[in-house]
């Protein structure tokens, strides 16, 4: 392992050698007791998580669940008919494409079935007639 | 269903109580989870009263997107640190477009001899140098270093993978670190 290898795995597990993984601790060791800017690297890399860990310190809040609750309270019927809405305009819209696709469907077969009768009618009524006419010239 | 019953109960269940819209659900999860959120809230934004603003919007935001959460896909937990994620990226957006002037707090403590002034001048160096590493490396640097979360599990709040989060969190550090060695200079 050489320094550059050691900042590699130093920015990726940070400065607790002892969470490295096994097999490069001890390379990671012996490179320390031999490497002075390993060692300065590892100390920066201590220093900056010990600083980040004061900085991150979170003030105590107080009542923040309470005013949670109380601005919920406040909008809780907004937010229902919100949802409820959210919750139906899916099967609504699914609903409503399906009744229009009927209607347009039943429309179509209408107007074709309409045509349909009226052709069947043209041939019955021609076929009847000229059924009739070589009937006529037969007698 | 009254609170003591619901108390023992697991986040999963209460969520699938409060999309069925149950008051006592949700006031249990407010209860179990504000001070987590808090806590990634203000550490992610650096100041207290848009900390407290946006966890508030946060739990408001659960009982609101209730039904888009599915056991199966990610964990209770995960899914509301997603929320309040995408949140504080609305904040930092808003504040990029109103260009407005830092508000963050100063870390400093009460104890003002000069040692501590000047390890109270580094620690504000670095959270000032965190405080402006790109937001995606913020947050992976504040789940897994600072919060202790698996790389697993920031790998689904940050939407990427393991190997992601690892490049994340190494380039903050470097960034970090650099910045330290800087500044002793």
């Amino acid at each position: 392992m050489n320094e550059h290898d050691f900042e590699k795995l130093l920015d990726l597990y940070g400065s607790d050698v002892a969470r490295w993984p096994e097999n490069e601790r001890e390379e990671a060791s012996a490179l320390l007791a031999q490497s002075r800017s390993a060692s300065e690297l590892l100390n920066a890399q201590a220093t900056v998580e010990k600083h980040l860990a004061d900085a991150m310190l979170v003030p105590e809040t107080y009542g923040l669940e309470q005013k949670i609750m109380a601005r919920f309270a406040t909008h809780k019927q907004r937010f229902d008919v919100r949802y409820w809405l959210e919750f139906i305009w899916k099967p609504a819209f699914a609903a409503s494409c399906s009744l229009v696709f009927g209607f347009y469907l039943g429309a179509a077969n209408q107007e074709l079935r309409t045509d349909l009768e009226e052709d069947l009618a043209h041939v019955t009524f021609y076929d009847y007639e000229s059924w009739s006419g070589d009937s006529e010239d037969e007698s | 269903m009254d609170q003591p019953t619901l108390k023992a109960d697991s986040d999963e269940y209460l969520m699938q109580r409060v999309q069925q819209r149950d008051e006592a659900a949700f006031s249990i999860l407010v209860q179990r989870h504000t001070r987590s959120i808090h806590a990634f809230i203000y550490r992610l934004c650096g100041n207290r009263n848009d900390a407290e603003d946006l966890s508030q919007e946060t739990f408001l935001r659960l009982w609101q997107r209730a039904a888009n959460w599915t056991p199966d896909t990610v964990r209770f937990t995960t899914w509301l640190h997603q929320i309040a994620r995408n949140l504080c990226i609305d904040q930092f957006r808003r504040e990029q477009s109103h260009k407005r002037t830092s508000n963050q707090e100063n870390i400093a403590t009460e104890d003002s001899t000069i040692d501590s002034l000047e390890a109270d001048a580094q620690r504000q160096a670095t959270f000032d140098a965190f405080r402006k590493l790109p937001e995606r490396q913020r947050t992976a640097v504040v789940l897994c270093q600072v919060q202790g979360w698996t790389q697993q599990d920031a790998a689904k709040v940050l939407d990427t993978t393991v190997d992601g989060v690892q490049a994340l969190i190494s380039r903050g550090r470097r960034t970090l670190r650099d910045g330290l060695v800087k500044n002793n200079e």
